[in-house]
């Protein structure tokens, strides 16, 4: 089955970093959970999470789109290969088909970032960005737009759970 | 021995910053992740436009100084774990002769992580720091998706080089100092200027 391997490069003129010719850039979980804090104050006013997992979404389908297509079991091994290369953690499709079903994220950038950032667990889940992967890249395994899935975090390692888990329904 | 940017910049690529068996970058005491630049750019200006919508244009700046606050904190966690790793010490921190080697040197690292080409301008050290950019992807992003700003955008590298003085002259020590310093972008090319210019000055 085809592995996760992209072409990285790295342009000195521009100091710009591309992997399959997209632009990626490093950061840190306190950027990350500094957005992510962002949306829980905002919570009241504004679906801040869901412009965070919107972001993700359609940022997997269009990285997706630049590897080999294939069966959904091989877009999927491809996808938890990004997930775990670009540093947000691990990640595992095996319950879950075109219905639905569960993923689970044993590891994650934002879930251990929390705990590595805060004293304290957060009081909901807040992986917004597994969320967003999760969609798009069963969005492109099972060749649907996006939007197609709806995933519902119910467990997060920031919450002090052993592993990240996701119901994906059926938009 | 002046800062040798691209030393700096071949050496942290050295460092093979991708995920481990857990798919987790742990380096510099921070977890890394490398991620498209269009989620940044989407997440910053919606959740930007979003709180002008919900709240009015008065609330604009608020906004913007979340998302640069969320930069400077970065930056305090993140190049205080830089300045303070043997990797550091053995490649950037031998270079340095002087106080401007000491952002240049930061500024180098910076420029290793993609964001951008940024340049040193000036600094005086304790109350001010300029440091210019191009090619920026906030700036780049902003105008493929809404054309030319009437503000400047790049608030990601805004808060890190008000981080970079926090590290350098705040009172305490790395992240305690996060906040001493502040940063305006004065110039942006999404405005129509010629480069993006940073001026961090003490709050």
């Amino acid at each position: 089955m085809a592995e996760y391997s992209p072409k990285v490069e790295f342009d000195a003129d521009k100091n710009k970093i591309t992997m399959d010719g997209e632009w990626v850039v490093l950061h840190c979980q306190h950027y990350n959970l500094g957005f992510v804090q962002m949306v829980l104050d905002a919570a009241e006013y504004l679906d801040g999470g869901k412009l965070m997992s919107d972001s993700a979404e359609v940022v997997a389908l269009k990285q997706l789109e630049n590897q080999p297509g294939g069966s959904p079991e091989e877009v999927l091994n491809i996808a938890a290969g990004m997930f775990t290369k670009l540093g947000f953690g691990s990640i595992d499709f095996s319950g879950v088909d075109e219905s639905g079903g569960e993923v689970k994220v044993p590891h994650s950038h934002i879930g251990n970032g929390w705990g590595v950032k805060y004293d304290k667990p957060s009081k909901q889940p807040v992986d917004f960005l597994a969320r967003g992967f999760i969609a798009g890249a069963l969005a492109k395994a099972y060749g649907k737009p996006k939007g197609a899935y709806k995933v519902t975090q119910q467990s997060c390692i920031a919450q002090g759970a052993p592993a990240s888990t996701f119901k994906v329904e059926v938009g | 021995m002046a800062i040798d940017q691209s030393k700096v910049i071949q050496g942290v690529h050295g460092l093979k910053l991708e995920g481990d068996s857990s798919g987790l970058i742990r380096r510099f005491g921070v977890l890394l992740n490398n991620n498209n630049v269009d989620y940044y750019n989407d997440f910053s200006f919606e959740f930007e436009r979003a709180i002008i919508d919900s709240h009015g244009a008065d609330f604009a700046p608020i906004a913007r100084e979340l998302l640069i606050y969320a930069a400077q904190d970065c930056a305090n966690n993140t190049f205080f774990g830089i300045m303070s790793s043997d990797e550091y010490k053995g490649l950037v921190t031998p270079m340095i002769e002087n106080e401007e080697d000491k952002v240049k040197g930061l500024v180098a690292v910076e420029n290793a992580l993609g964001w951008a080409r940024v340049e040193f301008a000036e600094l005086k050290p304790g109350e001010k720091l300029v440091l210019r950019s191009r090619g920026g992807y906030e700036e780049e992003g902003y105008r493929k998706r809404y054309g030319k700003s009437d503000h400047g955008v790049c608030y990601m590298l805004a808060g890190v080089t008000a981080g970079f003085m926090d590290l350098l002259y705040g009172p305490g020590i790395g992240p305690e100092n996060l906040g001493t310093y502040k940063c305006e972008e004065v110039k942006c090319i999404a405005k129509g200027d010629d480069c993006c210019e940073f001026v961090a000055t003490k709050r």
